[in-house]
């Protein structure tokens, strides 16, 4: 950057600065608004006080003189209250602590450029590398109008001049950013007070640091889902709003690879699912019962009792006319049998 | 002697400070975030790197910045 362009900048920059601090003196209200009710109630109480030893009411009075302590406690209270956080700080910061931060910023940083027309204050990063996966180079960019207008963070931009977004949302580019938003974590406080200080070397290298550095438990998208999760099945890239998750089997599958059980609703990986021998459908292990007769898979739906041995039995297994599994009706009919032989004999 | 302190680190301070003759960098940094590792931040004396055994002038501006600080997925 030339001098003149830094120094016309760096004018600019504090302008932006003093519009801001000047806001915030104007946002503040009178202290005298704030304590007027206080006086007011004070000055009644005090009023009474008096009216009440005027008329020689002197049982009334320690009474009367209490309210009006209170009253001037109240007020001396309130005060004290608004001393601190009242009146906003001043930071004098003269035009050269902008020049001489920019050339900070030109001395830490690659590069450092500005768009008139957009207002923007550019810093280029070196290429990010955050656990082995390269990000890019990014740029972070300070809208000075928005810094005067609103002064928080929101006038800090940060984009992705090579992006590798992540395979889950083309939206964030880093775990840290979406939709060129910085979510700064622990470092808010700082930044947004260097911003109110009009610090800027200070709060590039803060936000720098913030992009130099992975919270796994905060991400947007972890670094370890950055590629996409594959189905287990089928292989298949499947982003957080696709996935599903079998219980079972412990793994995660795309919508093709995950079904539910048709007796309980439970989503299961084809897999971890069996269809039941006579109707089809697909059932979990819960569900499903074998015959004590044949080896049939049975669900629910499908599943009968025999009446006499109670055992659990398929439709197919059900003699016709009984209506008893095939052991319990053989022995109905040698109990028949003995008994029409028996008969016959006597 | 007074110096102009800026500590980055948490909620951020920035104020002048007395501090004794002759300090060292090391020594300040020790004193003012004791147990923590000076390579996790980044120290610039008058906006320039600065050597641990750099003394310290009347008038200084330290800046100490971290440099893990943890991102998040949301505005705090």
């Amino acid at each position: 950057m030339l001098r003149r362009e830094r120094v016309r900048l760096a004018l600019s920059l504090q302008q932006a600065w003093q519009q801001g601090q000047q806001q915030k003196y104007d946002l503040v209200l009178p202290l005298s608004t704030i304590f007027q009710p206080y006086m007011k109630r004070l000055r009644a109480a005090e009023n009474t006080l008096t009216k009440a030893r005027q008329h020689g009411l002197g049982l009334i009075e320690p009474l009367l003189l209490d309210a009006v302590k209170s009253e001037a406690r109240s007020l001396r209270i309130t005060l004290q209250d608004h001393e601190g956080c009242h009146f906003p700080q001043r930071y004098p910061f003269p035009l050269r602590d902008f020049y001489r931060d920019l050339i900070q910023l030109e001395e830490e940083f690659p590069a450092v450029r500005v768009d008139w027309e957009e207002s923007l204050l550019i810093v280029e990063t070196d290429t990010i590398i955050l656990e082995a996966l390269e990000l890019g180079h990014f740029t972070m960019r300070l809208n000075w109008d928005w810094w005067a207008r609103h002064g928080n963070l929101d006038c800090l931009r940060v984009i992705a001049e090579e992006p590798h977004p992540s395979e889950l949302n083309d939206e964030v580019p880093h775990p840290h950013v979406r939709s060129g938003e910085l979510c700064s974590g622990e470092a808010l406080p700082a930044l947004e007070k260097s911003l109110r200080e009009g610090r800027l070397a200070e709060f590039f290298l803060l936000a720098w640091a913030v992009l130099t550095n992975y919270n796994p438990a905060s991400a947007y998208v972890r670094l370890d889902e950055w590629q996409g999760i594959p189905c287990y099945d089928c292989g298949e890239v499947i982003n957080p709003e696709e996935r599903s998750y079998c219980e079972r089997c412990d793994h995660e599958y795309c919508s093709n690879c995950i079904s539910s059980c048709s007796g309980c609703d439970a989503i299961r990986c084809h897999s971890c699912l069996t269809d039941c021998s006579v109707c089809q459908q697909p059932c979990c292990g819960n569900c499903l019962e074998t015959s004590a007769v044949s080896e049939q898979q049975l669900c629910r739906h499908c599943q009968g009792t025999c009446p006499s041995c109670h055992t659990t039995i398929g439709p197919d297994d059900v003699h016709a006319e009984t209506g008893l599994c095939p052991d319990c009706h053989q022995n109905l009919n040698e109990e028949n049998s003995d008994e029409t032989v028996s008969t016959a004999v006597s | 002697m007074k110096v102009f302190y800026i500590n980055n680190h948490g909620g951020g301070f920035a104020d002048t400070i007395e501090i004794p003759e002759d300090q060292t960098v090391g020594q300040f940094f020790n004193e003012r975030l004791p147990g923590s590792k000076p390579q996790d931040y980044l120290i610039r004396v008058n906006r320039l790197p600065s050597s641990a055994d750099q003394v310290l002038s009347e008038q200084d501006r330290i800046s100490i910045s971290p440099t893990k600080i943890m991102g998040a997925a949301w505005a705090a």
